[in-house]
């Protein structure tokens, strides 16, 4: 394959979480983001740091729901946090019912989207903007008709579960939709990448 | 040979054709692109993508393949899609249909 067309790695992980996926919530919602940004003094700023949920706004674009892994009744998904090797690392479920989107953007972390669960704390940063991170999406699910991915010019019709896509969302532009009957449910991992994440990313196979 | 139907298509971002086999009773399907590809526009029949088109271009599917499409990126994508029952269909057929399907209207 075309190195310089391979915008992403892969690492595949192998496990049993299908059941986990019943106790989903929707519980980590972009209002909170929308209401965080609102508190700084600069519009200009909040505007350009909102301008992706302010396209989907304007544009009236359904977007994906994203919630939180409760280790309670997701084991298997929570043991993904300690294996990565990632700081202050947040794991955030996201699903795409049909007609739910996030379209062509690139990432940024401010530290107020870079929060989780009430229980666990993370390190606060002084700066809104763009931090050293890394951020990796695992497909929980094979892909299913009308399920759409994108990174870079690579597009996307094909994977399975437990594939983990590992990209510089910073750099590479990339989207994903879904306009099929059934969900598509993804793991995204975020945090600051420490040694043992250079390990991990050696590794062609996990189990977990 | 049943009237060829003209459907003109505007997807701006987040719009999209759910997985169908829908061929409104004809035995083809041609997507006649009316812009160009742009990364994150997916069109898909039969499990295969289909990219780097451009404006003008025509493809044609048959009743046994299963389309979709997704407009992932911030541009609107502009198409027609015409139902017919010949197995070749030009861009003069089409817009001769469609004249006539106006004039019904």
């Amino acid at each position: 394959m075309n190195k310089e067309k391979m915008k992403f790695k892969m690492i595949k992980f192998r496990g049993n979480w299908k059941d986990e996926l019943q106790y989903y919530q929707a519980n980590f919602g972009r209002d909170y983001l929308t209401k965080t940004l609102k508190d700084l003094k600069d519009k200009n700023k909040w505007k350009k740091l909102n301008k992706h949920s302010l396209f989907h706004k304007n544009y009236n674009v359904n977007r994906n729901t994203r919630g939180f892994v409760d280790p309670k009744h997701m084991p298997t998904l929570e043991k993904v946090r300690g294996i990565v090797g990632l700081n202050d690392c947040q794991v955030v479920i996201l699903k795409y019912d049909q007609g739910q989107t996030n379209l062509y953007h690139r990432d940024y972390i401010p530290r107020h989207e870079h929060v989780e669960r009430p229980d666990i704390k993370l390190s606060v940063r002084k700066e809104v903007g763009l931090s050293n991170f890394e951020r990796l999406l695992l497909m929980l699910e094979d892909r299913k008709p009308g399920q759409y991915m994108q990174i870079g010019d690579r597009m996307i019709n094909k994977w399975q579960a437990g594939d983990c896509y590992i990209y510089n969302g910073k750099v590479d532009y990339h989207s994903a939709g879904n306009c099929g009957d059934h969900p598509r449910w993804v793991l995204r991992i975020t945090g600051e990448p420490t040694e043992k994440f250079n390990k991990f990313l050696k590794k062609k196979e996990i189990k977990i | 040979m049943k009237d060829i139907i003209v459907d003109v298509i505007t997807q701006t971002p987040g719009e999209f054709e759910k997985p169908s086999t829908s061929y409104k009773g004809r035995k083809y399907r041609s997507i006649i692109f009316l812009t160009d590809y742009a990364v994150a526009q997916f069109v898909e029949i039969n499990n295969k993508l289909i990219t780097k088109w451009k404006k003008g271009q025509i493809y044609t599917s048959n009743s046994n393949e299963e389309y979709a499409s997704l407009n992932l990126s911030l541009k609107a994508r502009n198409f027609m899609a015409a139902y017919h029952d010949s197995k070749k269909i030009t861009v003069k057929d089409i817009k001769k249909a469609l004249k006539t399907q106006c004039m019904i209207k």
